[in-house]
């Protein structure tokens, strides 16, 4: 016992099952084909709200509360600084998503509010990559709504009323929604 | 068993950044270099945690999606293979944690009578293993073989250090059971992050996962 710690190191490393990149190779092509349909998802679904919701546009728009950059230099910082937060907002939820299995009808409805908004976001942010003068103010805006609303998703998926998968499966089950994960 | 031994393991394979960069865009040939550089690594290091083969190939999987998918918050501040271990040790004790709702973890004695016609002298300690509760025997794991601290364990479950010392002493007192040993002394007990630990700097990133 006094050599446990050598000893367990001096066990032989074992063999993984042989294929095993062929089938995370196949699980990261259907992965990145969810994302792709998602993509297309949001873009159906920005274009039918932009027809029933024009009015809310402008909200998207910089707004005089906005930090207005004074160099392009220091804008495109200030995205990729934004863009970060998102990217890391974006893994939080993955992580909170993969734990969380059953929660309650409101707060189901609230994150799928909330993906929604991101959806549309993500298109008008798509469409402003392609424009060769794209106004980095409105992207700056754009990128900050996509992390508050991040935030709200994420703090959503903390709330302390949710239940882990496992934890979740007894005889509350039935009144709750089982989440897409 | 020193530096050479942990190699051994792989997890201290160096990994060049041009393939870190590569896989960190989405490139499929980098992935899939990184997973055969790791993946007897990950797996005995799952299975050992797990001690069952399916669920452990499983795990593997998973955690290789989860490193690629958050492989752009690695940051260089120690080897790629241990922040990939970071991730790995996760997942099973993810996994652990699911199963505890139906396995018995700390049932010592019904499992000590599993092997009762056994001769515990000649019990190998791969047996030895095999027949731990399971979350006892993770823990055992990560902190003798991968050098974590219990501060660390105790944050990669969500726990408090007390609860990684009382399933490590478990896990003790099941091998000094199953291998008819005596009370390891204070002065000569092994302690974790022996010349084969990852550096400093590992743990602290193991520990921000």
């Amino acid at each position: 016992m006094n050599d446990l710690s050598r000893s367990l190191r001096e066990l032989p490393e074992l063999s993984p099952p042989a294929g095993g990149w062929a089938r995370l190779s196949q699980r990261l092509d259907a992965r990145q084909g969810r994302r792709r349909r998602a993509r297309w998802a949001g873009g159906l679904a920005l274009a039918a709200s932009l027809l029933l919701a024009l009015p809310q546009l402008p909200l998207l728009r910089p707004s005089a509360s906005d930090p207005a950059p004074s160099r392009a230099p220091a804008r495109s910082a200030v995205v990729a600084s934004l863009m970060q937060q998102s990217q890391a907002l974006e893994q939080e939820l993955a992580t909170l998503k993969s734990e969380t299995g059953v929660w309650n009808g409101a707060l189901a409805s609230n994150a799928a509010s909330l993906q929604r908004d991101v959806a549309l976001l993500d298109l008008q942010l798509s469409d402003l990559a392609f424009e060769p003068q794209a106004d980095q103010a409105a992207a700056q805006t754009l990128w900050r709504h996509r992390v508050r609303l991040l935030e709200q998703l994420v703090s959503a998926h903390a709330a302390p009323t949710l239940t882990t998968t496992t934890a979740g499966l007894g005889s509350d089950a039935s009144e709750a929604e089982v989440l897409e994960l | 068993m020193d530096k050479d031994s942990k190699a051994a393991t792989g997890f201290a394979q160096p990994l060049e950044a041009e393939w870190l960069d590569r896989a960190r865009a989405g490139d499929r040939a980098a992935q899939a270099l990184i997973y055969r550089r790791y993946e007897r690594a990950v797996y005995t290091l799952l299975r050992r945690m797990v001690d069952c083969a399916d669920t452990a190939a499983d795990l593997l999987q998973d955690s290789f999606l989860d490193a690629y998918a958050r492989i752009h918050q690695f940051r260089g501040e120690s080897p790629f293979g241990y922040w990939l271990r970071a991730v790995a040790a996760s997942r099973a004790l993810m996994h652990l944690r699911g199963q505890r709702r139906f396995l018995e973890l700390f049932a010592p004695e019904a499992e000590v009578e599993r092997v009762p016609s056994f001769d515990v002298h000649q019990l190998d300690l791969e047996r030895a293993l095999a027949v731990l509760p399971p979350l006892p025997r993770a823990v055992l794991w990560l902190y003798h073989v991968e050098g974590y601290t219990h501060a660390e364990i105790a944050a990669m479950n969500g726990k408090t250090e007390s609860f990684s010392k009382s399933q490590l002493a478990r896990a003790h007192q099941k091998l000094r059971e199953l291998l008819g040993v005596g009370e390891p002394s204070p002065a000569t007990r092994a302690t974790p992050h022996t010349p084969a630990s990852p550096p400093p700097a590992a743990m602290a990133v193991a520990t921000e996962y």
